[in-house]
């Protein structure tokens, strides 16, 4: 029974992913011709441009200007028909054979997509899920203690907190703290993941750490107060149950009543909603990565868009998509496993 | 006889003593390290530079984001200003003849800028201070035509413009009536009387409002999208309703640059330009900004469209740009009636230059670094910045935070194609000569000449120039098909000879480049440029697109090798710069197929050459072609390792070079091998290059190079020697006094105040030299050159006896200063004669 649910939620989750990437291919195969084109045009005038300066004949710029227009034609494939792009980048994607990029390099020079993917993979993840990680264990820790005492100074405080918090931009609370730490009490880095020059053995260790140690700050700041609200909530809605009238009515101890009855309830919301939370780190964050010149996954998706580098769109997409997609098919499969009821079909 | 001696000895002493204390010359740039790194956002990179956290942001950022620094982070930069790009409007003239009718889909249309009169009369529509003032906020410059301010060579062109009577604030009330009267001709003509009459707003053309289509940037929210609808309301006020299509620039190039004018989709579109680098000679600017041939103007000579024609600026920019003319007069009876036609034709009307701001911190220099004029910081910036502790720490902006985009590919045509790289490469390489960054005079670099040297010798037949220069028999050529060198023979002639001598110095590598370099280089360029047979493995179409031409100018080579000269036999002409005719023809140091000053040693150029054509250690296809999927890279590890691999090859197996086989011996090119393996063994990379700048660490997992002062003591150039080239004194004009009326008879004085400033100075003097040239612009020129008076205060007097001739009326006064060696300041003014 068990593993028929696995087989259907793991054949749905591949034909998500299948139908995602052919519509990924799709939207930039097409919508992105018209620009690429125009920005080969672009490269070619400025490239005659620059040359105008020098004493090459007419024809000699002109065979040039042409040439480099049919090399970008071939380098972004625009002489092939576009159904033979999509189909072409789609079944690549889905077959894990990402190719080259038609710009973008590794910092090693390599061009190859996977490369480029897998440089910044790292980057996102040291920096998105350290401060996820962070904020959800305060974040949890604040919570259950706003749940413990609703009303109460705490709760009210730092709701209020809350409220100012949320709803601040991350770039605007980023470009704060770089102006507050760096340019004024001048403790931290203005951002990049090392000094220049870099220090060797442990030392270039630390010296990451203290890049890192801003942008993770200003992430938990603005994470974690939401975690806290929605965990007070959880636990609070908990708390309120019959059952823990009945746990406390027997006499069992506050602490028992709450780590040991209503944070077993409470605990599949949360941690669904945490290990969602690290799903998406992965995918990094285009303006915060940006401000701390972090270059993780978020800006190398807006740079392959600004570059119009369609592979690595593909590769960027297909990694964090395909990453996304497995997380909810194993807490589901973890769900099935854990609640009979929501076996077979997830019919309850 | 004793204090005599004794004298000798003290004076001996004194000199030896001199010798030993005296200031050591440095050789090379002021710094001895420069520390690379990325910010992947501007305003933290110009912070970063304020707050001292870096010395120079390297980046050029526009005035919006400049003039958004807070007054205290600006005060702590030393700001670098450049007009970097310019703005204009393409007009779409079709048909270009009356009656100015044009059919599409069954509707006829009539499109007002196939009217001349209608298109040149923008130029006063616009105000063109407006755009500048209030869209730029002050960060640019009005423009009449193609032709960058403030960069060398654009004075004589702008001189068209203030006979044109052009004026930064335009002049409204004369365009509105120009066009009305052009409008009026128009339709008094018998196909349109009766379909064209003026409404109560707008002109109509069989009873619907003659529009205008215009394509305006969108996304330039702050820029060209305020211009557009500025010049839209403006054609409004001419009696043109004005469809705003606001598009973005896929759009917009794919209606107005891919698609048919005949197609009516747009009139007009906001375009913009890049300034690239400083320049002197305009030639091909005029070519392709105003001439139909350079498949720039509306068809874009695609002929399947209609195409917009003008043969007489075709004919005039093409005899300009293929040298045919033996006079420097010559040259300017082709460009600037070249200029003046595509002036009034107005199909291109220019708005603005726009500046972009680069910034250093304050405190880290002394003085200011040198710059280019037309591209901001560049290499020489780096030469010539000086910090206390010898230490200069750069900060890149790069979106996607890698240091480079392109590939160090020494060879194709691909190679250094980012702006990044092109800025760590060329502080790196001497090429033979370049062009000034202040003034773009040609300055001989590696390679030198005496004017003596350079003989020019043509005579014109027909439409061509032919060379009258003999060439020696004995001269030598590359023969790429049978590898070697051979004589020309007898009876070939040039318009050129030129013998250059060289500053030949040691490499980053420690051996010396010599005459055998050149020749070397000289043989692998043409083996790659020319296709030997169809399965020639050393040909590559793209790198031949590049040099051939240049090849073919190429007749001869004349070697000393123990005087270490070269006499070279070339076809090229260009009579108003002889340097420049010297740099054309001089050997090169590199063999790059693109317009890039960056080059690498024979050794990396040979083993390059061998890891493409044999087996390497990885067993990679590697190719010069960016199109290849594993293209040459001096700085990929991987690749270095193949690098590396392969000399250690060519030293055991004694392996010399085919085109200087007879010129090198198997010991002296296996030392050199050995000396760019111990390189490469050291720095990791094999960027071995000449320069005063060697890139002594790259740490690709971290992103992180750094470059070191090349200290060789035979590098022939130090820091001070540019400084003091680059230090042009020019004159900028502070304020013109002269009367608004002036009776025609009387005495007409005009005192102008001038500064001088020493470039890269921003400090004024007050100039103490120099000369003022004051002109009236009537039909038959008035001019006097001014006096100095007092210290900056020139007097020019235009005495009565030449006004008593003007007639009444207004005029255009152009006021010039001008220095030996610098660009001449011009303003103009207008005076109405009574």
């Amino acid at each position: 029974m068990y593993g028929k649910y696995v087989l259907k939620r793991a054949i749905n989750g591949i034909a998500i992913y299948v139908i995602l990437i052919f519509i990924y291919s799709i939207l930039f195969n097409v919508t992105m011709e018209a620009t690429v084109r125009s920005q080969i045009e672009e490269v070619v005038r400025a490239e005659v441009m620059s040359m105008s300066n020098s004493t090459i004949t007419p024809a000699e710029i002109t065979r040039y200007g042409e040439r480099r227009k049919l090399e970008l034609y071939t380098q972004y494939k625009l002489d092939k028909p576009v159904g033979e792009r999509i189909l072409f980048r789609a079944l690549n994607t889905l077959t894990f054979q990402y190719g080259n990029s038609t710009i973008i390099k590794s910092s090693s020079g390599s061009n190859g997509v996977m490369d480029i993917v897998l440089e910044a993979v790292p980057k996102t993840l040291i920096l998105f899920s350290t401060a996820m990680i962070i904020d959800i264990i305060i974040g949890l820790w604040l919570g259950i203690k706003k749940a413990q005492k609703p009303g109460k100074t705490l709760d009210k405080s730092t709701s209020v907190v809350t409220m100012i918090v949320f709803g601040m931009p991350s770039w605007w609370l980023g470009m704060l703290m770089i102006m507050f730490f760096a340019y004024i009490v001048k403790i931290f880095p203005s951002g990049g993941l090392h000094s220049t020059p870099a220090p060797e053995g442990f030392a270039y260790f630390l010296d990451s750490l203290y890049h890192l140690t801003l942008p993770v700050i200003t992430l938990v700041i603005l994470g974690f107060w939401g975690r806290a609200f929605l965990t007070r909530n959880i636990v609070l809605g908990v708390l309120q149950e019959d059952f823990i009238m009945s746990a406390r009515a027997r006499g069992i101890p506050e602490r028992k009543v709450l780590y040991g009855h209503a944070m077993r309830t409470a605990a599949p919301p949360i941690v669904t909603m945490s290990l969602l939370a690290l799903l998406t780190s992965v995918s990094g964050n285009i303006v915060f990565e940006t401000i701390f010149s972090w270059t993780g996954m978020g800006n190398l998706y807006w740079v392959s868009v600004q570059q119009n580098d369609v592979p690595v769109l593909l590769g960027n997409l297909s990694f964090t998509t395909g990453l996304f997609i497995s997380g909810l098919v194993i807490l589901d499969l973890i769900y099935g496993f854990l609640d009979p009821r929501i076996k077979v079909g997830g019919k309850a | 006889m004793r204090q005599k001696v004794l004298s000798v000895l003290l004076v001996t002493f004194l000199i030896l003593a001199s010798f030993a204390f005296g200031e050591e010359v440095v050789k090379g740039p002021y710094v001895d390290k420069v520390y690379v790194n990325i910010r992947t956002q501007e305003e933290i990179g110009l912070k970063d530079a304020a707050e001292g956290l870096t010395d120079i942001f390297f980046w050029g950022v526009d005035g919006s984001t400049f003039f958004g620094l807070d007054d205290e982070t600006v005060s702590k930069l030393e700001v670098y200003n450049i007009p970097s790009g310019s703005w204009s409007l393409l007009l779409n003239p079709i048909p270009n003849v009356a009656p100015y009718q044009w059919e599409k889909d069954g509707v006829t249309y009539f499109n007002p800028f196939a009217i001349r009169e209608v298109r040149f009369a923008i130029n006063f529509l616009i105000d063109r201070k407006y755009l500048v003032d209030e869209i730029l906020n002050g960060a640019g410059q009005p423009m009449f035509d193609a032709f960058t301010p403030g960069q060398p060579g654009v004075y004589k062109y702008n001189l068209l413009a203030n006979e044109f009577g052009f004026s930064p604030e335009g002049n409204e009330t004369k365009a509105l009536k120009d066009i009305e009267e052009a409008m009026v001709a128009a339709s008094k003509l018998p196909e349109n009387i009766g379909k064209l009459k003026k409404g109560e707003k707008y002109w109509e053309f069989n009873g619907e409002p003659v529009t205008i289509k215009f394509c305006i940037r969108v996304d330039d929210p702050n820029g060209r999208l305020r211009e557009g609808h500025y010049v839209a309301d403006q054609l409004e006020k001419a009696g043109f309703m004005v469809e705003r299509l606001l598009w973005d620039r896929a759009r917009c190039s794919d209606v107005v640059y891919f698609g048919d004018p005949a197609d009516y989709a747009w009139h007009m579109y906001t375009e913009g330009w890049g300034a690239g680098a400083t320049r002197k000679w305009w030639t091909v600017s005029v070519a392709q900004m105003y001439a139909p041939f350079f498949s720039n103007m509306p068809g874009y000579q695609d002929t399947n469209f209609w195409n917009y024609t003008n043969d007489a600026i075709d004919e005039l920019t093409l005899a300009a740009w293929n040298g045919q003319f033996l006079s420097t007069e010559e040259y300017w009876d082709l460009v600037l009636p070249a200029s003046r036609m595509g002036l009034e034709e107005a199909v291109r009307i220019y708005a603005c230059s726009q500046d972009q701001f680069y910034a250093a911190n304050k405190d880290r220099f002394e003085k200011r670094f040198a710059y280019g004029l037309g591209d901001g910081l560049n290499r020489w910036s780096m030469i010539t910045a000086n910090t206390p502790d010898k230490e200069l720490r750069v900060t890149e902006y790069s979106a996607r935070g890698a240091l480079f985009m392109s590939s160090w590919n020494p060879v194709g045509t691909q190679g250094f194609n980012d702006t990044y790289s092109i800025v760590l490469a060329a502080p790196c390489f001497d090429a033979a000569s370049f062009e000034s960054p202040v003034s773009a005079d040609t300055i001989p670099y590696k390679a030198n000449w005496n004017d003596e040297d350079l003989i020019i010798k043509a005579r014109r037949e027909g439409e061509d120039i032919i060379g009258e220069v003999d060439v020696p028999s004995s001269a030598m050529k590359y023969d790429s098909v049978n590898n070697k060198w051979v004589e020309v023979g007898d009876g070939l002639t040039c318009t050129t000879k030129c013998t250059y001598t060289f500053n030949f110095s040691n490499a980053h590598h420690g051996m010396r480049q010599g005459i055998v370099d050149l020749l070397y280089i000289q043989g692998f360029i043409e083996e790659w440029a020319h296709n030997d047979g169809e399965t020639d493995p050393e040909f590559d179409a793209g790198y031949s697109a590049f040099w051939l031409d240049t090849l073919d100018t190429i007749v001869g080579w004349e070697v000393d090798m123990d005087a270490e000269t070269i006499t070279v036999y070339f076809n090229y002409n260009f009579p108003p710069d002889l340097p420049r005719v010297a740099a054309r023809g001089a050997p090169g140091f590199t063999v790059i197929g693109a317009s890039k000053n960056v080059g690498v040693v024979w050794e990396i150029i040979e083993a390059l050459k061998l890891i493409v054509l044999e087996e390497n250690a990885s067993g990679t296809p590697y190719s010069f072609s960016a199109a290849s999927d594993n293209e040459v890279d001096v700085l990929v590890p991987e690749i270095v390792a193949d690098i590396r691999a392969k000399l250690v090859e060519m030293k055991e197996r004694g392996h010399v070079p085919e085109s200087v086989k007879n010129l090198m011996t198997v010991e002296q090119a296996a030392a050199g091998y050995a000396a760019a393996i111990d390189f490469i063994d050291e720095h990791g990379h094999a960027f071995i290059s000449n320069g005063p700048f060697y890139i002594n660490k790259y740490v690709p997992e971290n992103s992180y190079i750094e470059l070191a002062a090349f200290r060789d003591p035979t590098y022939p150039f130090t820091a001070d020697h540019w400084m003091e080239k680059f230090a042009v004194p020019r004159l900028t004009i502070r304020k013109v006094n002269m009367p608004a009326l002036l009776p025609r008879g009387k005495d007409f004085e005009v005192t102008v105040k001038a500064s001088q400033i020493i470039f890269p100075e921003t400090t004024t003097l007050p100039a103490d030299n120099g000369e003022v040239e004051v002109k009236i612009l009537a039909k038959e020129e008035i001019s006097a050159k001014a006096q100095v008076t007092n210290t900056g205060e020139f007097k020019v007097v235009i005495p009565g006896s030449e006004t008593i001739n003007l007639v009444p009326g207004t005029y255009n006064i152009l006021i010039i200063a001008s220095m030996e060696g610098g660009v001449p300041a011009s303003m103009s003014k207008s005076i109405v004669i009574w």
